[in-house]
């Protein structure tokens, strides 16, 4: 069980984060929805340690996970990814997971036993291009390598920033595929973000939806597609804010 | 190249089930390396064998020099190249370790001319050679220790900094503590303990250590900080520990060439572990490359060899047909060409990403896989 409870963050006067609380199971893929400027990446950044929330609080299965330490939540198993890819561009495939790995053998090692670099890639589709470096990859590819080298942490939670951000339909489509297939040989529970509403849709069961730095709705998709704070954001009845316009990429 | 796969790779295959387990590829992958280590350090054997065999006596001494440079090149190699952070400071653990046998090992009669007011009564100290080699190694390892503990938490230019300011320390205390190590004059009379062949096995030894820490998992995990800092905290690696091992094997490979350089010349003096030697022998690391042991090889070869063709030049050459003037100076541009040229033409250095053993796997793979064509597939690209 991860339980987030009670995060806030701010960046000079902009709260990126008030109040945020979650839980996500073991087993659970949630979706983590909301406008550009919401605070999703915020939120991964102080989950996996690379920021420090102001306030709050982040336990895995119980246990109260250290705050501003990135090792510390590798450590207490989550695993994160970025909003645009960051690979080890001049090393392989292979070694970009069995760098993980090996940081895993370190800090999971009771986890990491289980987990075989090699079959990790090939269930990402990559096996055929181990050799390569990774800088050389068809952007899909790098975003499943991406993928493939944090479940070599053996995580408990993962956390995707965007995978799909940039892929065409059919890309989306089987990296959705692929995240399913993986979750299931592995099992670990999921918190995915992403723009593309039908994408989350394929994958999640349950929806976070957060706007300027809240949580505003949470809950199976029927609910939150009915939920008229929901609607209100995802219909744009009101302008977008000025923080809002600066954060669009 | 073409990446088709994404789109046709099978979905739900059964994964193969693998031969070996992960642990027992990690120590394949290690035998790989010392066996990549030692073709790397082939060439230097074989040249060294040359030159023994065949050439005039002067050229041992020479290539003695050369082969102390390469350990130099070497232990740059192991903290700048997996690390990415340039390093200006390695030779003040040069200097450490040359005047670390010269005040341990020199015989007492002989300091009692060169340094009779030596603190610590180290002026009647003699030790046997190698009790001398390993105990200014271990002072070398007990500062780089320190010093790593302040330089491994920092980045990019304040690292290199931080390092220069190390050289400039040391290089001080060197000249201004005439006590202990005679200032500015020559400290003379160190055991000449050191032949030819010690200086080739310990050169090529180190060559084998530099290939197997690249490889090993610290190794890997360092190389990896370097290439992405933010996706090594995703990973939770512990960037400063790993670069603090970098840095004390760093210092203990220019340590122990620097105890070579003691005893293969007997005499040393403070400049030569100055910015002189610390320019030579960065440039060879960056033109052969610093991202492998095979490029600190080749660069030092190169250099070595270019330099000395150049240093000939300099004072009037006879090719036979026509006789060159004597150019002083040369020596000095011609490094600083050869530097600019192999920058612009390849910045990452003459062997680029793959070590030597890999590039000629790859050859041969690439040469079999347009015998039999459609098995072209997972080599590496270059
Ligand atoms: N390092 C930072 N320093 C200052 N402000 C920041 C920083 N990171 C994020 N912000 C601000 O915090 C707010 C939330 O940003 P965040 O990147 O978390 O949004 P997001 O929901 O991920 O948006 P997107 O969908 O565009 O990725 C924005 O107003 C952003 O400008
Ligand atoms: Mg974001």
């Amino acid at each position: 069980m991860l339980e987030v409870s009670g995060i806030n963050k701010r960046f000079g006067g902009v709260a990126a984060l008030s109040e945020v609380s979650f839980s996500c199971n073991r087993d659970e893929m949630i979706g983590l929805i909301g406008p550009n400027g919401a605070g999703k990446s915020t939120l991964v950044n102080v989950l996996s340690g690379f920021l420090c929330a102001d306030s709050g609080s982040l336990a895995v299965n119980g246990r109260v996970v250290a705050r501003c330490d990135p090792i510390a939540a590798v450590r207490a198993g989550i695993a994160r990814t970025f909003q645009t890819s960051r690979l080890f561009g001049d090393m392989t495939v292979r070694q970009n997971v069995e760098v993980a790995h090996s940081r895993c053998m370190e800090l999971r090692p009771a986890e990491g036993v289980g987990v075989d670099p090699e079959i990790l890639i090939d269930e990402c589709g990559l096996t055929a291009l181990s050799g390569l470096p990774a800088a050389t990859l068809a952007y899909g590819n790098q975003r499943l390598l991406e993928i493939a080298r944090s479940m070599a942490l053996a995580p408990a939670f993962l956390l995707l920033d965007e995978p799909a951000a940039g892929l065409n339909d059919a890309e989306t489509a089987l990296l959705a595929r692929r995240i399913i297939a993986i979750r299931e040989q592995h099992g670990c529970g999921i918190v995915v973000i992403d723009h593309d509403l039908s994408f989350i849709n394929t994958l999640c069961e349950r929806l976070v939806v957060m706007d300027h730095g809240r949580v505003i709705a949470s809950g199976p998709p029927e609910t939150i597609w009915s939920d008229p704070r929901v609607i209100e954001v995802y219909v744009g009845q009101t302008p977008p804010t000025e923080t809002q316009q600066a954060t669009i990429q | 190249m073409a990446d088709s796969s994404f789109a046709s790779a099978p979905l739900g295959a059964p994964a193969p089930v693998s031969a070996t387990a992960p642990a027992a590829r990690g120590r394949r992958r290690m035998l790989r390396a010392l066996v990549g280590g030692l073709v790397v350090a082939l060439p230097v054997l074989v040249i060294a064998l040359g030159i023994d065999l065949l050439a005039p006596g002067h050229y041992r001494h020479m290539a003695s020099i050369a082969m102390i440079n390469l350990m130099i090149v070497l232990g740059l190699q192991v903290y700048m190249g997996n690390s990415g952070i340039v390093h200006l400071g390695h030779s003040a653990f040069v200097g450490l370790g040359a005047y670390g046998v010269a005040i341990l090992a020199t015989p007492v009669a002989m300091k009692a001319l060169s340094i009779p007011d030596a603190p610590l009564g180290l002026a009647q100290v003699q030790l046997h050679p190698l009790g001398a080699a390993l105990a200014a190694l271990a002072v070398v390892g007990v500062i780089a220790l320190l010093t790593g503990l302040i330089i491994a938490r920092l980045s990019g230019v304040a690292a290199t900094i931080v390092s220069l300011a190390f050289l400039i320390v040391c290089h001080g205390m060197f000249l201004n503590w005439p006590a202990l190590f005679k200032g500015n004059q020559a400290f003379f009379g160190i055991p000449r303990e050191i032949g030819f062949w010690g200086v080739a096995a310990a050169a090529a030894g180190t060559v084998v250590l530099a290939r197997l820490f690249r490889e090993s998992r610290t190794g890997m995990q360092l190389r990896a900080s370097a290439q992405d800092m933010q996706a090594a905290r995703a990973l939770g690696l512990d960037v400063t520990r790993l670069r603090r091992r970098a840095w004390i094997l760093s210092a203990l490979i220019c340590g122990g060439a620097g105890v070579m350089f003691a005893y293969l010349t007997g005499t040393i003096s403070p400049r030569a572990f100055y910015f002189q030697q610390v320019f030579l022998t960065l440039a060879m690391l960056i033109l052969g490359g610093m991202a492998t042991v095979t490029g600190a090889v080749l660069g030092t070869l190169l250099l070595s060899v270019g330099l000395e063709v150049i240093r000939r030049a300099e004072s009037g050459l006879d090719l036979g047909f026509v006789a060159l003037p004597q150019m002083l100076g040369l020596s000095g541009v011609a490094l600083g060409i050869v530097i600019v040229l192999g920058m612009a033409l390849r910045p990452q250095g003459l062997a680029g990403r793959l070590e030597l053993d890999e590039y000629i796997a790859t050859t041969l793979r690439r040469g079999r896989s347009t015998a039999a064509p459609g098995t072209a597939q997972g080599e590496r690209e270059k």
